[in-house]
């Protein structure tokens, strides 16, 4: 699903190369200024990597039809702090193509599973966690095939990230690739895990 | 239309038409009322030449524009470089829509905003004013009307390329210099080939104004500021694009 081959963010990063496949949880490891969040921008088709290394089923990362396949979580600013968390988060989940009636249902039972009481308002108005846990419904929410999150543990309480660790379980037949700084929960549900600052890429 | 298109539609019309941004056009009417009634007075007491009815209706027309295209612009520039230079709007292009969509639906609501309140300056001075009944009505609305096209592409682009108070200034600058560039008694001192470089880089707005007053008569001149809109245009979508595209 998706083909890593090679990239390099010198001097974070050097060659690094993994794949991701339908079903699996791979984990991203790398401290603080490894370059995960550069690397995120690249996946997401708003960075370009050196020569044309990732690929998402087969295609760049800034094809819209590859991006159609792959929802994402980005570490902050997901949300404009000012208008209603539910109207943008809604907005997205209508651009991967579902429709308006079902939307709003999906919204309200990811607020109530998450406990996210004041979705509807403005995103400066949310304290960390709840915003944490309202920007994991971009990245989980549409049906992708790939779900790409940088730091999705992050901001989260003890209560939330054993809901976090409970969706990942049922991924189903998708991929899922989780940027994240080690200590992390995520390792004890991850398939693979893959090192950001290793030579290569060293696999566990 | 398309889901993906809606995206952007969406979010350019929450941000545009937020009522902090729309309530500034709201000094326009006070304003061009005052300006109309001073130079009916400066008229009247012999300060400026006598006008005829029709230039007077024109003039009215043009102040409206004037003053909605330095607003348009001077926040224009302010807004799109706050927009399309904050992360999340950043974040948000990773949806799996168009990218081109985003820059064209922020333009498109922009310039909605505009029009609406050019139509409702334009309609209540038509409405207020005696015109004579040759009055070309539409050509004087729709020559009036350009310079607000080449304000909003302006301001997108110069949002793109600078800071907030740096986008405004820039618009400002250029303003002032396609005003001031087309007018005999600044070109005449120029050196013909620096004056023709000019009135390429900038609009031909003090020309447009000139023309449409009967003051000169140059009937092209109302295509060289929507051509200058258009090129504007273009060229903030391609610098938006590869903006989209990032850095290595």
């Amino acid at each position: 699903m998706l083909s890593v081959d090679g990239y390099s963010d010198p001097p974070r990063i050097s060659d690094l190369s993994f794949e991701v496949n339908s079903g699996e949880l791979v984990l991203l490891l790398g401290g603080p200024g490894s370059g995960k969040s550069r690397f995120m921008d690249v996946l997401a088709g708003l960075r370009r990597g050196c020569g044309d290394s990732v690929e998402i089923g087969g295609l760049s990362p800034a094809d819209t039809a590859a991006r159609r396949r792959c929802s994402y979580v980005f570490q902050g600013d997901n949300f404009d702090g000012t208008r209603s968390v539910a109207k943008q988060l809604g907005r997205a989940l209508l651009a991967y193509g579902g429709s308006a009636a079902s939307v709003a249902g999906e919204i309200s039972e990811w607020a109530l599973r998450w406990e996210i009481s004041d979705i509807e308002r403005p995103g400066r108005e949310l304290d960390l966690a709840s915003l944490q846990a309202a920007s994991l419904g971009l990245g989980l929410l549409p049906d992708t095939d790939l779900v790409v999150m940088d730091e999705p543990a992050r901001n989260l309480d003890p209560e939330r990230t054993l809901i976090l660790l409970e969706a990942l379980r049922d991924r189903g037949r998708r991929a899922v690739l989780a940027l994240v700084s080690p200590p992390t929960p995520l390792a004890e549900v991850a398939d693979r895990i893959v090192f950001a600052g290793g030579d290569g890429g060293d696999e566990i | 239309m398309r889901s993906s298109g809606r995206l952007w539609l969406g979010e350019s019309v929450d941000l545009v038409f937020d009522i902090r941004r729309v309530s500034l056009y709201l000094i326009v009417p006070p304003v061009l009322a005052f300006i109309v009634y001073f130079e009916a007075y400066l008229s009247g007491v012999g300060a400026t030449r006598i006008m005829s009815l029709g230039q007077r209706v024109m003039l009215a027309l043009w102040n409206s524009t004037i003053l909605l295209s330095l607003i348009a612009g001077l926040q224009g520039g302010a807004f799109f470089s706050r927009v399309f230079g904050s992360a999340w709007f950043r974040n948000r292009l990773a949806l799996p829509s168009a990218r081109l969509h985003a820059f064209c639906w922020f333009l498109t609501s922009y310039g909605a905003l505009v029009t609406i309140f050019y139509l409702l300056t334009a309609f209540a001075i038509l409405v207020a004013m005696p015109r004579p009944s040759d009055f070309a009505t539409l050509p004087a609305l729709v020559n009036c009307y350009t310079p607000l096209l080449w304000s909003v592409a302006a301001s997108a682009l110069f949002g793109l390329l600078a800071r907030p108070g740096a986008a405004s200034f820039l618009f400002l600058a250029t303003v002032t210099m396609g005003s001031v560039t087309g007018l005999p008694q600044v070109a005449g001192k120029l050196p013909d080939w620096i004056a023709s470089v000019l009135r390429v880089i900038f609009p031909r707005l003090g020309d447009s104004f000139l023309g449409s007053m009967g003051v000169e008569s140059y009937g092209y001149f109302s295509l060289a500021v929507p051509l200058h809109a258009l090129v504007l245009l273009l060229v903030g979508a391609w610098v938006f694009l590869r903006l989209a595209r990032g850095r290595r």
